[in-house]
């Protein structure tokens, strides 16, 4: 079975999905979910900055390609392997990292799939995305009064639950967990809601569907049962069923990274040192993705992959508006509604105005 | 079983480190030993070692405004901790920004606790990068390289896990009338000189004899074992001899191509391109062993969350940033060169072939 699904991100990158990955694996992870709300109906293929096939492949290197740590495989624009983590196993083949239409094929080993969406396919959308100066921020990004706030961190640290509390407030989401930043604005990037039975927003609750509430009380139940080990969240589509709190981009205004700590403070943070922080955030999203740009930039250190991370803070910095404020925000183990109020407070009274 | 066992090393010139071992039984102390016996000197009394790493269980000394990055990673001002998974083992360092290296490491469940090599892989991942930390900021890096003296002077082999270095290194050393200087890591200078380092000479030894014998270089395992336990020094085949510090004359890049060439193909490099070769594959050893250690903190990883906390840092730029490293003065004039190893390559004939370029070249 093969279909052909195409996504359009905003002007910045079209992308087609080609599956022919079996029931089984389908039925564990639908591999398109996370994009569905960029969906189109067609593209001209003739134009696609990013195709990727999903399902199975033979590994093909061309006859130059080098080992490179003994498991990957560079060539001039392409990049090969076959990796494991715990239980999970892949495949991926890699063309265009060096000419920016980049065409990706994944094979997922038993239980790969659910590795494929948030390792593979996704690293390379923001990859691409940073490549054609539309970085991506890993935040949650929230619109206030017409306004954009960014909400970063790393994870666990409470962005979603803040996110879904100004949610609760009025606010309305560009993403949840990433947002494209480019020429002043923050555009979105809608993925899936992940809910938490302990950080979902009132009146989000109230209006999921019964098949969510199951599926979110059967994952509190499991996580209780495994002692806080199995923690599974709810993804939402949004557009099904809270159109109205979707924002697609707007003018960005704040920037707040957080870090856990013993005191809740929210301190003015530069420009520069913030953009840093933001780079140090991205390398750590990458995981497995990390070490195969390093491999590949290690056979072609002048190519486009080994500037990546420089490149990415340059962007970043053309990217956010001249007025734009940045701060460090600490926040303790547990989100406090004092410390949900204060947060609100600065994003509504437009920060240092108050 | 001793109740602590304390190893002193020492790089002459630039540094001094000390390994504890809390608990250690006959086999295990020596073979973490191993790794840089060919270093041993001990500490003049008085004298505090500059990187100390303490293997055993231990309390972290946890400075009250830690900052929590990543759930994992306590962090403060030129200090680290973290746990592994499930709190089995844990890693404290501090000496991130400068000042003497104190390491405190919990080995993580990977090994049973009475397994040899329990430890070791702490000393690869933590202590050598901190060993290069140290040695940045007092001129001299430690390079995952080997280098070979020729009369011309030395040659850096560098090349990725598996490419062919030790097996090209000893070849060269033994038939070709190269001198030793190391095969996995080597002290570069920042004047250009490289000092030799024989990491694991018991290793060396076996993998020179299987060499001399005609063979692949092996791994190994269990003689190398048999010779710990049995207390005896490393013998290695006449005809190695070991270089002392030598200026840097040239650059080889190793790599294997099993696709493409037959056997070998030697190619002309430029150095600027080498030397960021270089240093890439720097980076992807200290993201080495990751898909094991993911949960566990990698080295790239701990410096990725100390630059979060605190954006800027001085250790995160040197190791890991994204500014590229300027190529060392002198180094453009270098000559340089790629090596392709193809599937069925011979040791013998590829080390005749680098031999001769370096001595035509210089």
């Amino acid at each position: 079975m093969k279909t052909d699904h195409f996504f359009r991100f905003h002007d910045f990158l079209t992308l087609r999905l080609r599956d022919t990955i079996g029931l089984r694996e389908r039925l564990l992870v639908e591999p398109l979910r996370g994009y569905l709300h960029y969906q189109v109906p067609s593209l001209p293929l003739d134009t696609l900055d990013l195709d990727v096939e999903v399902g199975p492949f033979k590994l093909d290197p061309p006859a130059d390609a080098r080992r490179v740590n003994r498991q990957f495989w560079v060539a001039p624009d392409y990049f090969g392997c076959a990796d494991t983590y715990k239980v999970l196993s892949w495949k991926m083949e890699i063309r265009g990292w060096d000419t920016g239409r980049v065409r990706l094929r994944v094979e997922a080993g038993d239980l790969g799939t659910v590795a494929l969406g948030s390792r593979l396919i996704d690293c390379t959308i923001r990859y691409l995305l940073a490549l054609k100066g539309a970085p991506v921020v890993h935040c949650c990004g929230v619109v206030i009064d017409g306004r954009a706030s960014l909400l970063s961190g790393r994870s666990g640290v409470g962005k979603s639950t803040l996110a879904m509390r100004m949610v609760g407030r009025g606010a309305s989401l560009l993403g949840d967990n990433w947002v494209g930043v480019n020429a002043g604005q923050a555009w979105s990037f809608h993925t899936p809601v992940s809910v938490h039975d302990y950080n979902v927003a009132p009146n989000i609750y109230e209006r999921m569907p019964a098949g969510h509430r199951f599926d979110m009380w059967g994952k509190a139940f499991l996580r209780r049962l495994s002692l806080g080990y199995l923690k599974k969240s709810t993804p939402i589509q949004l557009r099904h069923h809270f159109p109205e709190i979707i924002a697609e981009h707007a003018p960005l205004r704040h920037v707040l990274t957080f870090s856990q700590g013993p005191r809740f403070a929210i301190r003015p943070l530069a420009r520069a040192t913030a953009i840093r922080r933001l780079v140090a955030n991205d390398m750590m999203d990458r995981e497995a993705y990390y070490r195969y740009m390093q491999a590949y930039a290690a056979v072609f250190p002048e190519g486009l992959v080994a500037a990546h991370w420089r490149r990415l803070g340059e962007n970043l910095d053309r990217a956010f508006p001249a007025e734009a404020t940045f701060q460090d925000v600490v926040v303790e183990r547990r989100i406090t509604p004092a410390m949900v109020d204060e947060i609100h407070r600065f994003l509504t009274q437009d920060g240092v105005s108050a | 079983m001793n109740a602590e066992t304390i190893l002193d090393y020492a790089i002459p010139g630039l540094a001094r480190f000390r390994l504890r071992l809390a608990g250690a039984g006959r086999l295990r102390a020596a073979l973490v030993n191993s790794k840089f016996a060919a270093l041993a000197a001990p500490l003049p009394p008085g004298q505090a070692p500059d990187v100390e790493m303490t293997i055993g269980p231990f309390t972290p000394g946890l400075p009250p405004d830690c900052r929590v990055i990543d759930k994992d990673f306590w962090v403060a001002p030129n200090y680290l901790w973290f746990r592994g998974e499930h709190g089995r083992g844990a890693t404290e360092i501090s000496g991130l920004d400068g000042g003497p290296v104190r390491l405190r490491h919990l080995p993580y469940g990977e090994s049973p606790a009475g397994w040899p090599a329990r430890g070791l892989r702490g000393v690869n991942l933590y202590l050598e990068p901190m060993l290069d930390w140290w040695l940045r900021q007092r001129g001299a890096r430690l390079l995952h390289a080997g280098a070979v003296a020729t009369p011309a002077g030395a040659v850096l082999v560098c090349g990725t896990n598996g490419a062919g270095k030790t097996r090209l290194i000893l070849e060269w050393c033994l038939r070709h009338g190269g001198v030793f200087l190391g095969d996995d890591l080597v002290v570069l200078r920042d004047d250009g000189t490289v000092l030799p380092l024989a990491e694991h000479p018991m290793v060396l030894s076996l993998r020179a004899a299987d060499v001399a014998a005609g063979r692949a270089p092996g791994q190994n395992r269990l003689r190398l074992l048999g010779r710990l336990w049995a207390g005896k020094a490393p013998v290695f085949p006449p005809g190695l001899r070991f270089g002392a510090a030598t200026p840097l004359r040239g650059l080889l890049l190793v790599e294997s191509t099993p696709g493409a060439a037959a056997s070998h193909r030697l190619l002309p490099a430029a150095p600027a391109t080498l030397w960021h070769n270089l240093l890439r594959l720097e980076e992807l050893e200290l993201v080495k062993n990751q898909r094991r250690h993911r949960q566990l903190g990698n080295f790239s990883r701990l410096l990725m969350a100390y630059e979060y906390a605190f954006p800027g840092s001085r250790i995160f730029a040197a190791l890991l940033g994204p500014e590229a490293a300027p190529v060392p003065p002198g180094f453009a004039r270098l000559p340089a060169w790629r090596l392709e190893l193809g599937r069925a390559w011979s040791g013998d004939i590829a080390a005749h072939v680098a031999a001769e370029a370096v001595a035509e070249a210089t």
